[in-house]
């Protein structure tokens, strides 16, 4: 038979996603409740320092992370489910398409993003340089993106094999 | 369900390319840099003290270490493109990548730690070095380990398929 794998990595992975996740909450929370109503009441202070370029683009990326919680909550779903030794199932496979056009959608939206502000905001560090541009980031979004369609794969192939098996017995 | 293979042909191509840009980079840096390095040696000891050779190891098992988790991963893709999906040399291989991964991000601390202070500075001082890993390795490396996880659970089901039969 098999060796069996440590189900360690799984359970580390899942409290990762777990708080990626709480932290994104926390900061949501903390800019609904403390800094959106401080940006409400001196609006037009932050206006005129800010162009309006930059307030959008500051909204634009808080839309984002929000729904980005969206696609992670599906692969935290899926996480729990492999640690409930519930591997081959449907379920699995759907949560992790959800999870993979969430992440394709999200870099894309990034890529957007990052082109709105290099050719409409005029944004240098504190130093006053031009930001370069985190190339590697996308490349890691990227390639994460990818392993997860391969796991999709290895899931639908594994479905197969449990459909044939239940068949069987 | 059947399921596209295109992330899997991407996937195998990019490891390819990576081990190929790896080997330039190995080549680029005994060529160019180590002759330098050697030359200017005793800077960097006035620098670094005694430390400097322990940078410069952990800086050229940084250049080769990759190469184990790149090539293991690869042929896992290899592996999974001919059809062989469940199988003990898949997880095999992917216990290299996870471990590779995670040594990799291990040597990386060191040398980042030791390099960091002496690159950057914040007036005039010694910056301090806050995160010295690789946070994308890392995490690239918990989902391998997952992976195995699936693997195993899918041998253990292919077994019991072929004896059924």
């Amino acid at each position: 038979m098999s060796k069996q794998v440590s189900h360690l990595g799984l359970i580390i992975l899942f409290w990762v996603v777990s708080l990626i996740i709480g932290y994104m909450l926390y900061v949501a929370i903390r800019l609904i409740a403390f800094d959106l109503p401080y940006l409400i009441e001196n609006w037009e202070a932050f206006a005129n320092v800010r162009s309006e370029a930059v307030l959008f683009l500051i909204i634009l990326n808080f839309a984002l992370s929000a729904y980005f919680l969206f696609p992670l909550w599906s692969f935290r779903k899926f996480l729990k489910n492999l640690k409930e030794s519930q591997t081959f199932a449907e379920r699995n496979i759907s949560l992790l398409e959800k999870f993979s056009v969430g992440l394709f959608v999200f870099i894309l939206a990034r890529i957007l993003i990052e082109v709105y502000w290099r050719f409409f905001t005029n944004m240098t560090d504190t130093y006053g340089n031009e930001v370069p541009v985190q190339y590697s980031s996308y490349v890691a979004l990227f390639l994460f993106a990818l392993s997860i369609r391969v796991i999709i794969h290895l899931l639908s192939s594994g479905v197969r094999l449990k459909q044939e098996n239940d068949l069987t017995i | 369900m059947k399921t596209s293979k295109i992330a899997l042909h991407i996937l195998y191509w990019l490891s390819n390319i990576l081990i190929v840009l790896m080997l330039y980079s190995v080549l680029r840096y005994f060529i160019i840099y180590f002759p330098n390095s050697i030359k200017y040696w005793d800077i960097l000891v006035e620098e670094l003290g005694s430390m400097a050779i322990i940078e410069k190891i952990s800086f050229i098992t940084l250049l080769f270490l990759p190469f184990i988790p790149v090539i293991a991963f690869r042929n896992f893709m290899r592996n999974l493109r001919k059809e062989l999906t469940f199988t003990e040399k898949n997880i095999k291989l992917l216990k290299k990548v996870t471990i590779g991964l995670i040594i990799f991000d291990l040597i990386h601390i060191i040398w980042y730690s030791i390099v960091f202070p002496i690159t950057f500075t914040i007036d005039g001082q010694p910056a301090p070095c806050l995160i010295p890993f690789q946070v994308t390795v890392l995490f690239f490396a918990l989902l391998m380990w997952g992976l195995r996880h699936i693997l195993s659970n899918g041998l253990s089901l292919k077994q019991e398929n072929d004896l059924t039969i």
